[in-house]
């Protein structure tokens, strides 16, 4: 009997089967991310004090993430276009930098909660900062899982396998990378 | 090639990520001078309005929205939409202090204090830091 996957080769939607997964995976995300950043804006705008909360963060580490994440959608998308061209050494090298932009970003968040801990600034201090841990704990926790995915996709990338995972990842990446870029205005500009 | 790939080759990847990091810093001079001279509008149209632009350019250019099956955009835009739509049956029970049935007093008291500028943090943290922005707590006035 054959052990050939179905689900990769059959596409009646018009896209491959695992992408269309991402999609939807995609779809179900906008309504988690939606609601946490919808929310934290109608309390934000009728909560006064939580511009004098909003003060305290970090603008600096913020910035310096939202360059981190851009230029690692970049290297995904280039890793995407050395796929689509059937390199995958090269798609591979590309997906190891975008990994390794989410290790920094990873890097100066943890700084960051460490700064802000350090001063008193927890989940629990009063009802901004769990909206702040929340939103920022989600995201970081999809930064976890996407570099996660690249090591796997990465990999098997290398030997020239599964090439069309390069893509797939690619776009669940650049959604994580979507989501920052509004929840940087949202947390660190808009005082 | 594929038609699909020559799509992709249209605007440069390259060309895109300029353009967003470009975007980023504007929206940063944006908000800083909103901040000193004190129009709010401006910080915000700086914060949001170049965040759409970016959300943009990272969606079409990066995700490929634009060359991707329509039923992909209508699918997450009806997503988008059906959460908007769940906050409208709530936005009024966040945003009033009171209602048929209900009042929130001890908002009513704190918003008062803060429009009035008499407003304290009743959780105060003990010391106060210097880096990037730490430690400006509570006075707002």
């Amino acid at each position: 009997m054959s052990a050939t996957p179905i689900a990769t080769g059959r596409s009646a939607t018009g896209i491959g089967t695992g992408k269309l997964a991402v999609w939807w995976l995609l779809a179900s995300e906008i309504v988690i991310f939606g609601g946490v950043l919808v929310s934290y804006m109608l309390f934000r705008l009728s909560h006064g004090p939580w511009a004098a909360h909003s003060e305290a963060t970090n603008l600096y580490i913020g910035a310096t993430n939202t360059v981190v994440l851009l230029t690692s959608s970049f290297f995904a998308v280039t890793a995407h276009k050395y796929a689509e061209e059937g390199n995958g050494k090269e798609a591979a090298k590309w997906l190891w930098f975008t990994i390794g932009g989410a290790a920094l970003f990873l890097v100066f968040k943890s700084i960051e909660w460490s700064i802000e801990i350090g001063h008193g600034f927890t989940i629990s201090r009063n009802t901004f900062w769990s909206f702040y841990y929340t939103a920022a704990g989600i995201h970081a926790s999809h930064v976890i899982a996407g570099a996660l995915l690249m090591v796997w996709v990465a990999r098997s990338a290398a030997r020239g396998e599964h090439l069309h995972r390069v893509e797939n990842v690619g776009i669940y990446w650049h959604f994580v990378d979507l989501v920052w870029i509004f929840l940087f205005p949202l947390l660190y500009i808009a005082k | 090639m594929s038609e699909e790939h020559a799509a992709h080759e249209g605007p440069s990847y390259f060309k895109t990520y300029v353009t967003l990091m470009v975007l980023m810093f504007l929206s940063l001079i944006g908000a800083w001078i909103g901040k000193e001279v004190g129009i709010l509008a401006i910080t915000l149209v700086s914060a949001f309005g170049i965040a759409l632009v970016k959300a943009y350019l990272v969606a079409a250019r990066f995700m490929h929205l634009n060359i991707e099956k329509r039923y992909i955009v209508y699918m997450l835009t009806t997503c988008l939409a059906f959460m908007f739509l769940f906050y409208t049956a709530i936005v009024s029970d966040i945003q009033n202090d009171t209602g048929a049935n209900w009042t929130k007093p001890q908002w009513i008291e704190r918003e008062a204090a803060w429009a009035d500028g008499t407003w304290v943090d009743p959780n105060p943290v003990e010391h106060h830091g210097d880096e990037g922005g730490h430690g400006e707590e509570a006075e707002h006035h």
